[in-house]
């Protein structure tokens, strides 16, 4: 695509800058390719229309009194607001003298593009010196957040696409300051069959894990990643035909945009690149169908591969020290990530495929041992098999030989004094037993007065008997009794006198218990 | 008369088992192997009558009759005079939480407070109006017919109850609604009458509201619920009860159920100061009695021994031995086959009650071999609880009376579907014969 037309045709920002970026990448490609290449001045042309807004506004002696915050890192002018714009180019000056302040990081992310495509300098060796020394002065304030820095790393990468002579200082001072490769120096020492950095490798290319997970404190991620490069060791050791140190160093490959990635190929035999995709590219070397098919799962999956080698192994670690499994299993993980008919089913099942052969799981678990002899870890020891605990909540049964005739003794008489000792054992017990009917005596003396009905209580118990509701209400607004407490009154002479109550509510309404009507009959007529 | 309320309390006490679930009353009459648990609680009660203030755990595990002591306890405390107010813990009720749980359970508390003779529930009323109607017997005997007399005179009487009130945290507060009421029920204001009702059984949700109902610039809180239970102790004894019995069932909600380490702990803690309270004195005429499954208390992470302040409170001693009258957790335990047989007796004899029968349906032998029977079926499942142990015998004593009058044990038991005879379960006399000539063991006596 033309750029000049792109640029005319005013598409959004975002689209812009990322068909720029693209146009490098072709640009770049086409220069390792050793094809015929278009005049460098062509590219600087275009990078120079990129440009033209900012030195335009350069120019402007921009001043707003008053800070605007920018939440966002914006890729170019076009994303800013006119006070933003005119707030940032009042912020440029201090940027300049390498002063910033960290609720200015979304500016100085600008600044920092700004400074690449050498709208402040002369030369890129210069941009490249204020680059870095602008980068160490943001960090010494505050540790930038990871995602800040794969940006900073991302325009380190455009700005070496677009000026190759600063190649070498900004990989040397990019190693410098992230720890990471960007020279290639951990391909060869993978060629070399170094597996520590290898897993140096996976852990620097594992994305889909997150940061935190990384740098997590826990024994389980640290002892997975001290593990890793017996891992891979075992891996070669238990599949020789599938080639895992080739398989890694295509990850390597498979997982990266070439036009992104400055490495450095060695001089002496210039190796011969096979177009992949686009962006994409592997080294070409003799292989097996076995390696066909890795190369074709690792194109597309390497990174998630890597992650899988990751999960699986943490998994062994975290069975080993007796830690906490993870919430998900690793299929889960894949079938997360790859749900059914989206990106690449065939990859996907291959994957899978692998996972599901044991050889693979028996690899991991022995790479996982062999670390923890080699480094010596002591284990927590095997808990020995828990015992069937009984369950407190149900009391176990367990029958008899028989029964005791002492201990039947004296379960009766228990049974009988806690009659006694209750009040309800008032009633005989001994009555019930022997079935006999007991009438009050004759001869039994009449009750005292105050165990007699009263007049009153006779009265409401006719009113109610009758199913005369409003006269009995009306009897005891003229008593000045209180409903609740006839009611305890006449309940109470019947507790007396009959041993149980006459009287209950039901959902709030009163009546006379139905086994005593009669006796209420009785009592209402004793009245009369 | 008398063999019919006999009769009454047997048909309920069949009628209730025979469902599965404890009858109402007449308790005592099924109460076997419970004689140092009952003796224990009716000391506690005579304590509670003295002014002291107890506090017990029922612990048992599932069907050991927690529930059926429950239910003992209050009928007893009932007859005895006093008030008791019971309360199933819920998520919604516990003893303290952030969405008003504690006060919920006060307000289940005085909803289903109960007296002798209101032993359903919903005593509030009849608890306060008899003691009132009693002060207008009286103020009527003096000659006093005018409200504002009857008033005046009343708080002149009532001093020493106002100070003892008033001396507890809350009490001015309480005293002034209590008052209110007995304005309400002398002057015959039953607005003035419920608004004080439902401020003293924690209904209104905030001051604004009870401030414009009744003019107090207060109200029950999650927080200080306990304080009015105490209030209402001293309140119902000073007006004629003997004492106040809290029953609290489902220990469990506020333990185990409680899966946020801060709640429970909250929660311990109030248990906490309600224990401190019983024992400290400061609580007085309050009988508490927590009923709860053995993991609710001895679970390691989240039973209440898992708070160490409450643990080493409630721990019986170890010199205790099998005395439970000072052990602040009486444990339950199955009833033994021993204790089966003398149940199955009383019931028998009730239904025989009933039926108006006079000979045994079943002779000892066979009851033994029902028990036999049952520790085998049942046994085999693990947990044996005498629910079903009891709906067995009460259905065979149906058959039995009605429809299968000449059938023996063994034609019962044999007749259950899917059930082989064993040998045991063959009568105890053939047992014995058989045991002798080394054929089999079955129960014997």
């Amino acid at each position: 695509m033309d750029l000049q037309k792109m640029y005319e045709k005013r598409l959004t920002p975002e689209r812009k800058v990322e068909a720029f970026r693209r146009y490098v990448i072709k640009l770049k490609r086409q220069r390792s390719l050793n094809a015929e290449l278009r005049e460098p001045v062509d590219a600087r042309t275009d990078i120079r229309l990129f440009r033209e807004e900012a030195l335009y506004m350069k120019g402007l002696q921009a001043e707003h009194p008053k800070p605007v915050k920018l939440t966002k890192i914006v890729r170019c002018l076009e994303e800013m607001t006119d006070e933003q714009i005119l707030y940032y180019y009042t912020l440029v000056g201090q940027f300049r003298e390498q002063k910033a302040e960290v609720e200015d990081l979304n500016y100085a992310a600008y600044y920092l593009l700004e400074v690449a495509n050498l709208i402040y300098q002369d030369s890129p060796l210069e941009a490249c010196e204020v680059l870095f020394s602008f980068w160490d002065r943001l960090c010494e304030k505050a540790k930038p957040k990871e995602k800040f820095q794969e940006y900073f790393t991302m325009i380190c990468r455009l700005f070496m696409l677009s000026n190759p002579e600063v190649l070498m200082p900004v990989v040397d001072s990019l190693e410098k300051c992230t720890g990471k490769d960007f020279s290639g120096r951990l391909y060869e020492a993978i060629e070399r069959g170094d597996y520590r950095e290898a897993a140096r490798y996976v852990r620097q290319n594992a994305r889909l894990l997150k940061v935190d997970k990384l740098c997590s404190a826990q024994n389980y991620v640290t002892y997975t990643w001290r593990a890793m490069p017996y891992i891979f060791q075992s891996l070669e050791d238990s599949f020789a035909e599938y080639d895992f140190r080739h398989m890694i160093l295509n990850g390597f490959y498979g997982s990266m945009y070439l036009g992104e990635y400055p490495v450095l190929y060695g001089k002496e035999k210039p190796a011969k690149r096979v177009q992949v995709s686009d962006y994409m590219y592997y080294e070409y070397q003799d292989f097996s169908d076995y390696w066909k098919f890795w190369y074709y799962i690792l194109r597309e999956s390497a990174q998630d591969l890597l992650c899988i080698l990751y999960y699986c192994t943490e998994s062994c670690v975290r069975k080993a020290i007796k830690a906490p499994n993870r919430v998900f299993s690793v299929n889960k993980l894949i079938n997360k990530n790859y749900p059914i008919g989206i990106d690449h089913p065939k990859n996907v099942e291959k994957i899978k495929g692998m996972l599901r052969d044991p050889r693979f799981q028996k690899a991991i678990e022995e790479g996982v041992q062999r670390f923890f002899t080699a480094e010596q870890i002591v284990l927590p020891k095997k808990k020995s098999q828990a015992k069937n605990v009984p369950d407190l909540d149900y009391e176990r049964v367990e029958v008899p030989e028989s029964i005791d005739p002492k201990r039947l003794k004296k379960a009766r008489s228990d049974a009988k004094s806690v009659l006694g000792m209750l009040s309800e054992g008032e009633l005989n017990y001994e009555s019930l037993r022997s079935c006999e009917i007991i009438h009050k005596k004759e001869t039994e003396a009449k009750p005292a007065q105050d165990e007699e009905w009263k007049q009153e209580e006779r009265q409401y118990l006719r009113y109610l008997r009758e199913g005369k509701k409003e006269e009995a209400e009306h009897f005891l607004s003229v008593c000045r009794i209180p409903e609740p407490v006839m009611i305890k009154r006449i309940n109470e002479k019947a507790l007396q006198l009959m041993g149980d109550l006459l009287l209950e509510k039901e959902a709030g309404v009163l009546k006379i218990i139905e086994d005593y009507e009669a006796d209420v009959d009785q009592i209402v007529r004793e009245e009369a | 008369m008398e063999q019919k309320v006999n009769k009454r309390i047997a048909k309920t006490i069949l009628h209730a088992l025979a469902g599965g679930s404890v009858p109402d009353n007449g308790l005592p009459y099924i109460a076997v192997g419970r004689r140092d648990e009952v003796e224990a609680i009716t000391q506690d009660m005579a304590q509670v009558a003295e002014g002291y203030s107890t506090f017990r755990l029922l612990e048992g595990a599932y069907g050991t009759g927690k529930s059926f002591m429950a239910k003992l306890i209050k009928n007893e405390a009932l007859l005895r005079g006093f008030v008791v107010m019971e309360c199933e813990l819920a998520p919604e009720r516990k003893l303290c939480g952030t969405k008003r749980e504690g006060l919920e359970t006060y307000r289940c508390l005085l909803s289903r407070m109960s007296t002798r003779t209101s032993p359903s529930g919903n005593a509030l009323e009849e608890v306060l109006d008899t003691y009132l109607s009693h002060c207008q017997e009286q103020a009527e005997q003096k000659g006093l017919t005018e409200v504002d007399e009857i008033l005046t005179d009343l708080q002149k009487s009532s001093t020493p109850l106002r100070q003892k009130i008033e001396a507890l945290p809350h009490g001015f507060d309480f005293y002034e609604i209590f008052f209110q009421y007995i304005q309400g029920y002398f002057s015959k204001d039953a607005r003035k009458k419920s608004c004080a009702l439902r401020w003293m059984r924690g209904e209104y949700r905030t001051r604004t509201e009870a401030k414009k109902a009744l003019g107090v610039n207060a109200v029950i809180e999650d927080g200080d619920w306990f304080s009015y239970i105490k209030l209402w102790a001293i309140l119902i004894k000073e007006i004629g009860y003997t004492g106040l019995y809290l029953l609290l069932d489902e220990l469990t909600q506020i333990t185990r159920n409680i899966v946020h380490a801060v709640t429970r702990e909250h929660n311990f803690e109030r248990l906490l100061s309600i224990y401190n309270d019983c024992y400290g004195n400061e609580a007085r005429y309050i009988g508490i009695v927590l009923c709860g499954i053995p993991s609710s208390i001895h679970d390691k992470k989240r039973g209440i021994f898992s708070y160490e302040a409450l643990k080493s409170r409630l721990s019986n001693s170890s010199l205790q031995g099998d005395e439970i009258y000072h052990a602040p957790i009486i444990k339950l335990s199955m009833l033994t086959a021993e204790e089966f047989l003398t149940l199955l007796e009383r019931l028998e004899d009730m239904h025989r009650l009933l039926n108006e029968r006079a000979e045994a349906y079943f002779s000892e032998e066979e009851r033994i071999q029902f028990v036999n029977y049952e520790y085998h079926r049942i046994a085999a499942a693990n947990h044996l609880t005498p629910r079903e142990f009891i709906r067995d015998f009460l259905t065979i004593l149906d058959l039995k009376s009605t429809v299968r009058v000449e059938d023996r044990m063994e034609d019962f038991l044999g007749a259950q579907k899917g059930i082989q005879m064993s040998a045991s379960m063959i009568g105890a006399s053939d047992a014995e014969e058989a045991a002798q000539s080394g054929k089999y063991e079955g129960f014997t006596l």
